[in-house]
């Protein structure tokens, strides 16, 4: 849905459903997860992986079908956030709720990462060893921290699995309990997104890049471009950690009172500045 | 604002041992979670790995394996981990110029493992290299890591 004549960036932001949108993708995605998770073996990630493209019957289809929902879930979870900040909704909301659905994106964010480590192909392999290498460095907690989420060094995907499939689902499900009870939300009312995201999976597929002699050059998810730009600059602690912990400790002060919000606002536009050029670098790399 | 007519209830046992109860509850909850943090913690150690190249690698030639490339100089073979010191990323190794690239973040490394360039700050770990036999193993190398 684009803006109508008559209608500002900021009207149409405010009211679009990406609520609903967001939620009929994560739907698709679910289901197409549970398909490919009946054929997937987190013994043998990228074999089972590529097999699910080259192999099984519709698998092709189910992977890109997962892939495309999951990234459009992802996207349309951000623009309800930017959504409800523009429209002052947050306000309304008691803080604790507000910290539980600033973890839902959080929770959202994982998820999508660990469907990248799970295909263990180039991108994958070295994003899992990297976000491994990065909560390590957390001081007393990363041990235990990269047990709980990754251990792909000692474990190869098993926990990332497990994470992916039950872990982090049950922790994005917790943290939109409430907010989903009072909405409701159907295949019927956004069935235009739905036949496209089934449409565009049924003739593109999902990204996989192979590990090969001679790949000098491994661009991260689209998402984490900018983090990849800013761990050649800085430790990884501070690049990996601490950077990406303001901008949450920001958005959860947004669901203060004023003046912490305006503050915490401009804090966001300044971080999503910086983020936006780091990654434009690391893209044209 | 509390209400300065209302006087604080007098401790009794009742309210006292309701209270330790609870303080109980959650301390009890807290402890659960060292031995869980602890299970989920614990790592078998390790054990060593020994790779068999099956192949005879000429004079300043190089075989690249998964997690190790095997050089052979007029001094011998030697071995050197794929796993960058950075953030652990797979190298490759760059014939052209006789270097490992890191290909996530661009540190480079000579094909002894010495750090050259990039955002990794240690050397690469070499690892130990016997030469096979023949006729006993068959021709080749075995690399322990």
């Amino acid at each position: 849905m684009l803006p109508i004549k008559g209608m500002d960036i900021r009207t149409f932001i405010v009211e679009t459903k990406w609520g609903g949108m967001s939620l009929v993708s994560l739907y698709l995605s679910v289901l197409s997860g549970m398909a490919l998770a009946l054929q997937y073996d987190p013994a043998t990630p990228f074999f089972s992986a590529s097999s699910l493209d080259l192999l099984a019957p519709f698998g092709q289809f189910f992977r890109a079908c997962h892939f495309y929902s999951s990234q459009l879930f992802f996207l349309f979870s951000l623009s309800h956030l930017a959504a409800i900040i523009l429209a002052k909704a947050d306000q309304q909301l008691r803080f604790g709720k507000w910290l539980l659905l600033v973890g839902s994106v959080l929770a959202a964010l994982l998820l999508l990462f660990t469907g990248y480590v799970l295909r263990a192909d180039a991108t994958g392999e070295a994003a899992g060893v990297i976000a491994e290498n990065i909560t390590l460095s957390i001081p007393y907690l990363g041990a235990v921290l990269n047990s709980l989420l990754f251990a792909i060094e000692a474990e190869g995907m098993k926990r990332v699995y497990a994470n992916h499939l039950i872990g982090l689902g049950l922790v994005w499900g917790i943290c939109c309990w409430d907010h989903l009870r009072r909405y409701r939300v159907t295949f019927a009312q956004h069935s235009l997104l739905l036949f496209a995201t089934v449409g565009v999976s049924l003739f593109l597929a999902a990204p996989m890049e192979p590990a090969r002699l001679g790949l000098f050059h491994i661009q991260g998810p689209w998402f984490l471009l900018g983090l990849q730009e800013l761990l050649r600059y800085l430790d990884p602690f501070w690049a990996g950690v601490i950077f990406p912990s303001t901008l949450v400790v920001a958005l959860a002060c947004v669901g203060a009172a004023e003046p912490w919000r305006r503050r915490s606002l401009l804090y966001i536009a300044g971080w999503l500045a910086v983020y936006l050029i780091l990654s434009v670098i690391a893209a044209v790399r | 604002m509390a209400d300065p007519e209302r006087k604080a209830e007098p401790l009794t046992r009742r309210i006292f041992l309701a209270g330790s109860w609870s303080w109980l509850r959650w301390g009890a909850g807290a402890l659960l979670l060292y031995p869980v943090f602890r299970f989920l913690g614990y790592r078998a150690p390790k054990q060593p790995r020994v790779v068999k190249v099956n192949k005879v690698v000429p004079v300043d030639g190089f075989v690249l394996e998964h997690d190790f490339i095997l050089f052979v100089g007029q001094a011998g073979p030697w071995a050197v981990s794929r796993k960058c010191t950075h953030l652990g990323c797979r190298l490759n190794y760059q014939e052209k110029e006789g270097v490992l690239v890191c290909p996530c973040h661009h540190s480079r490394f000579s094909k002894e493992g010495v750090r050259l360039s990039g955002p990794a700050k240690k050397n690469l770990p070499r690892f130990q290299v016997a030469a096979m036999q023949e006729g006993q193993d068959g021709k080749g190398y075995l690399v322990t890591y």
